[in-house]
This record gives C-alpha cells, sequence and structure tokens, in this order.
C-alpha cells in the first residue's frame, strides 16, 4: 500500500532529480575550447564591446580581427545562423560589422533572408515579453546595420553592401525600412539615384521627413544653439583631458 | 473482480492522498519555495547567500549552451561599472534616487544597502538596484547635463528642455510616486523566456507604483531597461494603459502610433537615444546600435497597426521635442486646439 503511495512522488521526483543531475555534469564539465588567440579576441572584443574604441583592449582584439577576419566569421557563423535569440547573439551581430569582410556580408544575407520568427503566444491579458523572439529580431535588424558599417570600414565593399541592402528591401518584408535607412546614411545625396530600383510604394522613403514650415525658425535656431553647446562640451573635455 | 475493485480504489485513493497533500504544501510554502516559485531564481539565490555574499543570477535563461558552441565565455550587458558617473558619486545616486527609487519596497529584500558589487571578471554590476541605476544613468547621462538638470520644471517648458533627452528625465520624475524591486520572476511557465519585465499599478484613490521583476534586472541590458522606465511611467500618472488588441508581440499592444501610449514614448526616447552625436560623453556606438535595433524591433511588434514613422523621421527630436510630444498647440492661433503630436498614424 506505501509502495503505491509513494509510487508518483518518484515518478513526480525522477525526472526532476535527473535533469538536476544532467545540469550538475554540464556546468561541472571542462570546457572543450581550445584558447586559440583567435578566441581570445573575440571573447576579449565582446566583452569590450560597449566601450568600444574606449578601450585599448577592444582596438587591440579589433584590429585582430579585421586581419583574420574569414576565420573570425566562421566561427561566429553557427552561433549566428543557429542558435536562439539572445543579447550575446545581438553582441556577435553587431560585432561582425564592426571587423567583417565579404564572407561576412554573405553570412548576414543569409541571417537577414532567413524566415521572420514568431513570438510565443501569451496568457490572454498576460504582458509578458517573449525575450527570445524580441532578441532574435533584435538582431536581424542589427544585422542590415552591421552589413551597411561594413562599407565604413572596409570601402571597397561599398558596391557589395549596396547591392545587399538593395535586395533586402526589395523583399518589402520587416527589413525593408532599416535596409532604406542604413541606404540613406551610406549614399547621402546619391540615394535618391536608387529610386528606378523600387516601385512607387516605395517613394516615402525617398522624401527627406521635414517638419512643417512653421517649425523651421526653431529648428534653426535649436540646432545653433545646440551646435555651439556641443563646441563647448568639447573643449571642455579637451582641456581636461590636456590638465591630466 | 472484487480484489480489481479494491486495487482500483486503493491506487485512486493513494493518488487522491498524494493531490491532497501536494496542495496542502503547495498552499503553505513560502514564496521561495521550490514547489510554489520553481523558477524564482532571485529569490533563491538571496535566500543562499554565502557570507552575505549572493551569487546574483546573469541571463541564465538566454544563454542555454551558448558559450559552448564558439568559446565566448563573457557576456555583459552594456553596462560597465567605469562608463557610469554614479558608481562613484554620492551625488549622482542621490540624483538617481530621487526617481522614486527611495519611496520603493522590496529594495531591502534584494540587497539596497549594496548597489555597488560587480562581477570581477565582467566588471558588471550585480545587484538589482546596482542594474536599476545603470538603467536611469542612461536616462540621466544621455543629456550631457547629467544631473545639472532641473527636473523640477514645468513640463510644457521646451525653452528649458529644449531637447527629448532633456524633457525625459525631467518626464520620468514627475510622472513617478514609486518604484519598487521585486525578486520574482514573472513567466508564462518554469523555463520559459515569456516573461513580464515590469508592472504599473494605477487609479483612483491610490498611489501609482512600477514593480520591477528579475527580468527587468538580469534579461535585459541597460538601455531596454531605461527604455522600459519610460514605458511604465507613461502608464503611472497618465494613467495611459495598452490597447486590447493583437500585436506581433502577442501582449501588450497599443493599437497605432497616435494611441500615445507607453510604447510610442519607449520608441520616442529610443529614437532620441539613437540621435546623439557621435562622439558623445556617455553614449557609446554600440549603445546607440543596441537603441535602433529595440526601436526596429519595438515599432515592428508593439502596434497593432504598424506606425509609418521610421528612426529616420525622429532626425531632430533632440531639437524640437515639442514637435514630438503632445504637449504644445501646433498653432500660436488660440482657435487651433490642434495638439502637436504630427507623427501622428
Amino acid at each position: 500500500m506505501m509502495g503505491k503511495v509513494w509510487f508518483p512522488w518518484w515518478a513526480a521526483v525522477l525526472p526532476l532529480l535527473l535533469v538536476a543531475t544532467q545540469s550538475i555534469g554540464v556546468a561541472d564539465a571542462p570546457s572543450s575550447v581550445e584558447h586559440r588567440p583567435l578566441t581570445h579576441h573575440l571573447g576579449r572584443a565582446i566583452s569590450q564591446l560597449d566601450q568600444g574604441s574606449r578601450s585599448p583592449e577592444y582596438t587591440e582584439s579589433l584590429a585582430y580581427l579585421k586581419l583574420h577576419a574569414r576565420e573570425a566569421v566562421t566561427e561566429l557563423s553557427a552561433p549566428v545562423l543557429r542558435e536562439p535569440g539572445s543579447l550575446g547573439k545581438w553582441q556577435v551581430t553587431y560585432l561582425i560589422g564592426e571587423f567583417g569582410d565579404e564572407s561576412a556580408i554573405d553570412l548576414l544575407r543569409i541571417f537577414m533572408e532567413q524566415p521572420k520568427p514568431r513570438a510565443q503566444p501569451a496568457r490572454e491579458g498576460s504582458h509578458a515579453t517573449d525575450l527570445q523572439f524580441t532578441e532574435e529580431m533584435n538582431s536581424r535588424f542589427q544585422a542590415v546595420s552591421s552589413t551597411a558599417r561594413i562599407a565604413s570600414h572596409r570601402p571597397e565593399l561599398r558596391d557589395q553592401v549596396v547591392e545587399t541592402l538593395i535586395a533586402t528591401a526589395q523583399r518589402g518584408d520587416f527589413l525593408e525600412d532599416s535596409a532604406m535607412f542604413e541606404l540613406q546614411k551610406l549614399l547621402g545625396d546619391e540615394f535618391q539615384s536608387l529610386r528606378g530600383y523600387f516601385g512607387p510604394e516605395a517613394s516615402r522613403h525617398f522624401e527627406p521627413f521635414m517638419p512643417p514650415p512653421q517649425w523651421h525658425g526653431l529648428l534653426a535656431r535649436r540646432m545653433e544653439k545646440h551646435r555651439r553647446e556641443e563646441q563647448a562640451l568639447r573643449e571642455k573635455r579637451r582641456s581636461l583631458c590636456e590638465a591630466k | 473482480m472484487r480484489s480489481q475493485v479494491k486495487l482500483g480504489l486503493n491506487r485512486a485513493t493513494g493518488l487522491l492522498a498524494v493531490a491532497a497533500v501536494g496542495a496542502f504544501l503547495y498552499t503553505f510554502m513560502p514564496s521561495c519555495s521550490m514547489l510554489a516559485d520553481a523558477d524564482d531564481t532571485l529569490c533563491f539565490a538571496i535566500a543562499d547567500a554565502k557570507d552575505g555574499v549572493v551569487d546574483w543570477p546573469d541571463e541564465e535563461y538566454l544563454e542555454p549552451g551558448y558559450k559552448n558552441d564558439c568559446g565566448i565565455t563573457d557576456y555583459h550587458e552594456c553596462d560597465h561599472c567605469d562608463l557610469n558617473p554614479w558608481f562613484l558619486s554620492q551625488d549622482d545616486r542621490d540624483y538617481i534616487e530621487g526617481f522614486g527609487l527611495a519611496q520603493g519596497h522590496g529594495w531591502a529584500d534584494l540587497g539596497r544597502a549594496d548597489v555597488m558589487t560587480f562581477n570581477e571578471v565582467t566588471k558588471e554590476i550585480d545587484t538589482p538596484l546596482g542594474r536599476t541605476y545603470n538603467a536611469y544613468a542612461n536616462l540621466v547621462y544621455a543629456n550631457p547635463e547629467g544631473i545639472e538638470l532641473d527636473r523640477s520644471q514645468a513640463l510644457d517648458n521646451f525653452e528649458y528642455y529644449d531637447t527629448f533627452l532633456k524633457w525625459a528625465p525631467a518626464f520620468v520624475s514627475q510622472k513617478t510616486y514609486r518604484i519598487n524591486g521585486n525578486c520574482n520572476r514573472d513567466c508564462e511557465t518554469v523555463f520559459s523566456t515569456n516573461c513580464v519585465i515590469a508592472r504599473t499599478v494605477h487609479g483612483p484613490f491610490r498611489n501609482d507604483y512600477i514593480d520591477l521583476y528579475q527580468t527587468f534586472f538580469y534579461d535585459l541590458d541597460a538601455v531596454w531597461r531605461a527604455s522600459t522606465i519610460v514605458h511604465e511611467v507613461r502608464h503611472a500618472r497618465d494613467r495611459n494603459s495598452h490597447n486590447a488588441c493583437v500585436c506581433g508581440n502577442g501582449s501588450a499592444c497599443d493599437f497605432r502610433w497616435s494611441s500615445n501610449g507607453a510604447n510610442t514614448y519607449e520608441l520616442m526616447w529610443l529614437a532620441a537615444y539613437y540621435w546623439t552625436p557621435e562622439d558623445h560623453p556617455f553614449i557609446t556606438p554600440a549603445r546607440r546600435e543596441r537603441a535602433a535595433s529595440l526601436f526596429n524591433t519595438r515599432r515592428d511588434l508593439m502596434f497593432c497597426e504598424k506606425p509609418r514613422w521610421r528612426i529616420g523621421d525622429f532626425i531632430h527630436i533632440n531639437e524640437i521635442p515639442e514637435y514630438y510630444v503632445e504637449q504644445v498647440a501646433c498653432s500660436e492661433d488660440p482657435s487651433n486646439t490642434h495638439y502637436c503630436l504630427v507623427l501622428a498614424n
């Protein structure tokens, strides 16, 4: 009788114990990752990503990654294409834009062409956010921006970048607006020459956003004021740096 | 036949007994117990402190096995302590307390005295309160005046708040009564990544308050945390709740941009953060890019009718914030009652 009573307990507890044991096993397992220079620089660049060029370590690792871009892209292709969305995946996608080469443009294009992810359904009335899905979307949008950034540090790849962004915008999916925005930033006035690549539905992208005329006077005054303030701040910072 | 019936009854009795014991234990289990809140890792971490040192969780749910795949072992949340002026300045911390944290509940349980413990390897701030300070630091220092900004000026004084990034901290300060820290992880199921980040309670005859959950502290980076605060504050004294419609996010949706709700405010702040000068003393390129990614994602997901406005349309938000905020009349003609939410759709 007692055995029968305890059976459901064991049935419930046993899987929990198994899961717990497995988790401990994973946590204690020695790392099989080789400590290659590439791994070291990737890890360091990501840990210093927030500081960017303000960190000498980041600058040094980024220089290494630029020299070994193809290997680094190969190393990062699995997390970009196969891992679920996470802040870590967004960081990797951002970093690729900082050092990437031709192979990075290809990788980001494949990533951008993947089908749009879908959020898990939430309970009715719940205000929950699907974090994994949101981070996946963040990474997709970052891929567009990272593609454009490659052209800024490798001008010889500008045409390939433009071609990829045009193709992304022409697909007309959720990345269209971002791709058009990046093209606009990258090409400046030249952007208008792309009108022929798009149909009339894309005309809104070619009309620069401006507030109504009654705001232009205030806008000009504020821009001038802020320009002066920023200049003063820069000079103050420079004098503080020189005093150190 | 009779023995089979008896066996069946015994089995049923046994199962009923187990269910009754389970229900009894569940009812009286304290909140940090395994059965009641199996994913309540922050409560466990606090309860399990060794010599007073808490092993704070860090994105445990978002990184399953990731480090084993590409060898990258260090993660951080875009909020290094050495980039945060509050970290070594009591004046700065006092300024941040003034956002409603001073009146908060639950912070003592989360280590209120300890705002500056940080991870030796990643240099990231560990404590929930420290991470909340980091969020506010983004609100405060996105505007170069920092703690010198007078947040008590009227919100329609756009000669003083002449950038959106100046206006936003004043808005947050003036519209917050109390902000609480909560150790719960409010997710759809155990191990789910579908979680509530924060919740605002408002209504007549009560003081509004904002509860921040574990997801806010440990699953979001500091830029997202900051925009979440702007979002929640819009729910608070402005009493602007989400609309009952379905969007890409599945919940917490607003009908459209011109609902002028929490999602609109959150996006305006992200756009303003993005449109800061490249040599900004506090905002690094990675943070700026993060804000753009969040803007694009949230714009795509959080509205039932997708806004036509794109991040490029906010290029002047730090020059003429009043144009973007529903605070002033669009015309000097007193008979024109149209407000300046010109970006409506």
